[in-house]
């Protein structure tokens, strides 16, 4: 466990992560350029500019990062990254990864049962895995909650409820 | 001392809850074996577009006045996407027991099938149940235009090949559709420029923009009535019943023109549907239809109808699919 | 026409009208307030419950729930950091920061009196000069527009923060999703991946659910695990108290409520950019500009006062000419002409009695949002109290409800997921995001006006420039665009 945030630790304080930002963009200003140009001229022109443009930009903030590193070294200042921020980072990523994870549960979950269970399950799983242990406020607030928003949507603004396999 | 009182207390609200379930699930159980006849639960009509929308606000209207010759609810599901492909998709999958049917767009729902790939409908995946309204593609200028007939317009259009600028709902709309026929038929060439929907056009046309524009009717009535647009033609066999001096383009031009760009929208339901749901659906449509409440309303707005039944409704999808086929290359 | 307002006024002061009012308010506020509600959509969902009641009361509940709900998006954007509404983007660069400084009250204080007087300015306007500035609207054609959206574009360096590239980046990232989905002009498909729910590009109220919602919820999980906490409501005092504050600043709110009504008053173009344009112009007029985006109180009272004048303006060309300025009064349109009513001159002539009585109500509703904002305000303020074990998954169930509801699709959950992945890749980077819904709100218009510039010129290029210059109004719009670039890139250099 240690050795392994060690060596995230290291992977990120080679990197920089603006440098990241910027290469990133670089790779995606290629990819959707390479879409674009793939499409006839007079529906593509606008991406096709766009693209350029977005390379154009990434290149220009790789440029400036490398002359104002160039700078803080001369000056003699090092770039560190210190260890608090690095594991907040990791920790970014992991809640994110858990984050959109869950909606995907939750979004199928929603096409599978219906609403009303979806919901309930969803929201109580979310409160118990984000660390709130108190399980008559949990379901009262689960049920509360998905009632509410049935109640504003489904009911006062007519929309449809997503169709369901399971239940109706 | 106090506890107990509560818990009584509960208990007797508890108890009242009980018996009103009972009473509810004895009056549910009541009403069901009286009304086992379709239809026993609110009916579900697909609108593949936004609500608000000209579409939506027509199915909204309807809707609210079919309901007592229905004699369920009628509850509108708004489907929007991809010019209607998204609802129409949806209506051709969804469960053919009778409970959902669907507004559909003529020739849009055509127009969509041929111009794409891969458009998971087919048009016999619909039984058609009742036409409900017409609304044609008009042809008009700004007021203080030189062209003063469609035949100054032609005219202008044979000197200037191509560079008369037309704006219109677009792109691949009915209202352009109809423009293309038009000009192939009277051999002419107009610029034709997309705006996104009838409204954006017509204000385009109100500022100069453009020399022209092909809006639907119904969004064009208010302007060509406070004297702002001057409407050149109609689209339609017969003369539209809010613009009474304008003429059809028949009489216009002398030459017969399909008016297949014409906005038709009636209701139909998934395929698989029984013949006697169809005819109960078709009944209530009829009657709505002569439902003085809902004709005044209609004539309010400005809301252009026609009425057909399933068999007449039916013929008239034959026809436009295969005159749409015809033209729809031409937009390609 | 003063006869006509008296008539306005006997009119107004019934139980019915007053009713429908508060009912349009109340109810436009939670609309507003609820990321995923839009007016659009509570105002097309509500016409044929209003086509049962007299004309002049269904308006006026409309107009209610039309202005209340474009002041309420703030209050989530204030407290939360998501914006309940596109409009409230601008308000959330410094209204969210003051939050975090503890300031809650004074940036809702702000961001409701902004509203109510930009909005009350902008319905005299339509009150007293509405005709000539609707035939003014009307001068704006494609090369006028394509200009407009690039002016907006310019805004960007406004709202980049440090590095400008970045904020470029993320512009230039807004306007590729734009491009996603038909070409407005010959409908081919560009990265739709054959996926239907794509064709009509990517709805913007469900990218900015994205955009916001799980950024800020990730954010949330990220500070409870550190146990670092959001500052309370430090400074317990009355709203009221900062009324004085906010008429303090004449001239931000006459020209944030200028910017509105012109940017209203062109069809199309709508509240966000009304309120992003006035942050910019209050940032560039200022004398502190540094302190934008770190809670500075013109910034929020800038955006809000415009994005409430745009309502006042987008009402112009409805009623005196029928041409609706954005989806919420081309909805308002069809719920006009369903009592038989007829906009333009008649409108003004023949039912003088319900359109002035209309206009009048959208005064009072422009007044009583200001209780009914702060009451519900005061209530909203503890939600940043709430644990955020339970403000995340309930932030997150509405994302994925209220995305769903827009269009009664599922796929717009995933492309919700899509587009808040994007927001917190940006956020981990340390991107702006504001930049990217301008270039999401700017792109369409950008990209469809200049296709449809040149194919009113028949594709000839050098028309199209001549153009560019030789029509007054985007002549004008060109040389702003010259300032705007010039200034920022000044700026930019200044400050290396």
């Amino acid at each position: 466990m240690s050795f392994e945030t060690n060596r995230q630790d290291r992977l990120i304080s080679r990197l920089n992560k603006d440098r990241v930002f910027a290469s990133g963009t670089l790779i995606l200003a290629a990819y959707l350029g390479y879409q674009a140009f793939s499409y006839p001229v007079e529906s593509a022109f606008f991406p096709r500019v766009l693209s350029v443009l977005l390379g154009l930009l990434a290149l220009l903030l790789i440029i400036r990062l490398s002359l104002r590193q160039r700078k803080e070294r001369s000056v003699g200042k090092t770039i560190e990254t210190d260890a608090s921020t690095l594991s907040a980072e990791w920790r970014a990523i992991r809640s994110a990864g858990m984050v959109f994870t869950s909606i995907i549960i939750y979004g199928l979950l929603l096409t599978l049962v219906n609403y009303e269970l979806a919901s309930i399950i969803y929201l109580a799983a979310m409160m118990l895995i984000f660390g709130f242990r108190r399980p008559v406020i949990t379901g009262s607030i689960s049920v509360g909650l998905t009632v509410l928003l049935y109640t504003i949507f489904f009911h006062l603004l007519g929309v449809s409820r997503p169709e369901s396999l399971l239940f109706m | 001392m106090k506890r107990k009182s509560m818990k009584k207390a509960t208990g007797v609200f508890y108890g009242n809850i009980l018996i009103l379930l009972a009473l509810g699930l004895l009056v549910g159980l009541g009403t069901t074996s009286l009304q086992a006849a379709y239809p026993r639960k609110p009916i579900t009509m697909i609108v593949a577009y936004s609500p608000g929308g000209g579409t939506d606000t027509a199915a909204r209207i309807v809707a609210k006045f079919v309901q007592p010759h229905l004699g369920q609810r009628l509850v509108i599901q708004n489907k929007p996407g991809a010019g209607g492909q998204i609802g129409f998709t949806a209506l051709a999958n969804s469960k053919a027991d009778g409970y959902k049917i669907g507004f559909i767009n003529i020739p849009s729902i055509f127009m969509v099938k041929m111009l794409r790939q891969n458009v998971p409908y087919e048009m016999s995946d619909f039984v058609p149940i009742a036409n409900i309204q017409m609304d044609p593609v008009v042809l008009a200028v700004k007021a203080d235009s030189p062209y003063q007939s469609l035949d100054d317009l032609i005219r202008a259009s044979r000197e200037n090949p191509g560079k008369i600028n037309v704006g219109g709902d677009g792109p691949q709309s009915n209202n352009q559709l109809q423009l293309i026929v038009a000009e192939k038929k009277l051999d002419i060439d107009f610029n034709f420029v997309s705006y996104n929907g009838s409204g954006p056009a017509i204000t385009s046309l109100l500022g100069g923009q453009v020399d022209a524009a092909v809006p639907s009717a119904s969004s064009a009535t208010t302007h060509i009535k406070n004297g702002r647009l001057r409407a050149l033609a109609i689209f339609s066999d017969d003369p539209y019943p809010y613009l009474p001096g304008v003429p059809t383009i028949k009489t216009a031009s002398g030459i017969e023109i399909p008016c297949i760009g014409a906005s038709m929208r009636g209701i139909a339901a998934p395929k698989g549907v029984s013949a006697e749901q169809v005819e109960y659906l078709q009944q209530a449509f009829a009657k709505v239809m002569k439902d003085p409440g809902f004709l005044d309303r209609a004539n309010k707005m400005g809301l252009p109808l026609k009425f057909m039944d399933a068999d007449q409704f039916n013929q008239f999808l034959e026809q436009a699919e295969k005159d749409t086929r015809e033209y729809i290359d031409l937009l390609k | 026409m003063f006869e006509n307002i008296l008539l306005g006024i006997t009119l107004l002061f019934s139980l019915s009208m007053l009713t429908a009012i508060a009912g349009g308010v109340v109810g436009g506020v939670l609309i507003g307030v609820l990321p995923g509600l839009t007016s659009t959509m509570g105002i097309a969902l509500l016409i044929p419950i209003t086509f049962s009641m007299p004309p002049a009361v269904g308006l006026a509940m409309l107009g209610g729930i039309y202005l209340a709900s474009t002041y309420s998006g703030a209050i989530s954007a204030i407290l939360l950091n998501i914006p309940g509404t596109p409009a409230a983007v601008a308000t959330l660069l410094d209204g969210h920061p003051m939050t975090k400084k503890g300031q809650s009250t004074r940036a809702l204080a702000l961001a409701t009196f902004g509203s109510c007087v930009g909005g009350l300015i902008s319905v005299l306007a339509l009150l007293f000069i509405a005709p000539p500035l609707a035939e003014f609207s009307l001068r704006f054609g494609s090369p006028e527009y394509f200009l407009l959206a690039v002016f907006g574009i310019t805004v960007i360096s406004s709202l980049s923060g440090k590095d400008v590239e970045k904020g470029l980046i993320a512009g230039v990232i807004g306007l590729f999703l734009s491009t996603i989905g038909n070409h407005p002009l010959t409908g081919f498909m560009r990265f739709t991946y054959e996926i239907p729910a794509l064709y009509d590009g990517i709805p913007l109220v469900v990218s900015l659910i994205g955009l916001y919602s799980i950024p800020e919820v990730i954010d949330m999980l990220v500070t409870r695990a550190s146990g670092e906490k959001i500052k309370l409501d430090t400074d317990k005092s009355n709203p009221f108290a900062f009324l004085p504050e906010v008429i303090g600043q004449k001239l931000n709110l006459i020209r944030s409520s200028l910017i509105g009504i012109m940017i209203g008053i062109i069809p199309g173009v709508g509240c966000s950019i009304g309120g992003f344009m006035a942050y910019d112009g209050a940032k560039r007029s200022s004398k502190t500009p540094e302190k934008f985006g770190t809670g500075c109180s013109e910034g929020v009272v800038a955006s809000e006062t415009a994005n409430n004048a745009v309502t006042g303006g987008t009402l112009i060309p409805l009623l005196t000419l029928g041409v609706p300025g954005n989806p919420v009064t081309a909805v308002l349109l069809g719920g006009i002409m369903i009592h038989g009513l007829r906009p333009g001159a008649e409108l003004f002539t023949v039912n003088a009695d319900i359109v002035y009585s209309f206009i009048l109500s959208l005064f009072v509703s422009n007044i009583l949002f200001v209780p009914v904002g702060l009451f519900m305000a005061k209530y909203c303020v503890r939600l940043i109290q709430v644990p955020k074990s339970i403000l995340a998954p309930s932030i997150l169930a509405l994302a994925v409800v209220g995305s769903y509801a827009i269009r009664g699709s599922v796929d717009d959950i995933w492309i919700m997921l899509f587009v808040g992945f994007c927001g917190f890749v940006m956020q981990f980077f340390d991107i702006p995001r504001a930049p990217m819904v301008l270039g999401l709100v700017l792109g369409t218009m950008a990209e469809g006006e200049l296709s449809r510039s040149l194919a009113l010129v028949h594709g000839d290029v050098t028309a199209f420039l001549l153009q560019l210059v030789t029509r007054p109004i985007s002549a004008i719009i060109l040389i702003l665009c010259a300032i705007s670039l010039f200034q920022g890139i000044k700026q930019q250099l200044r400050r290396n």
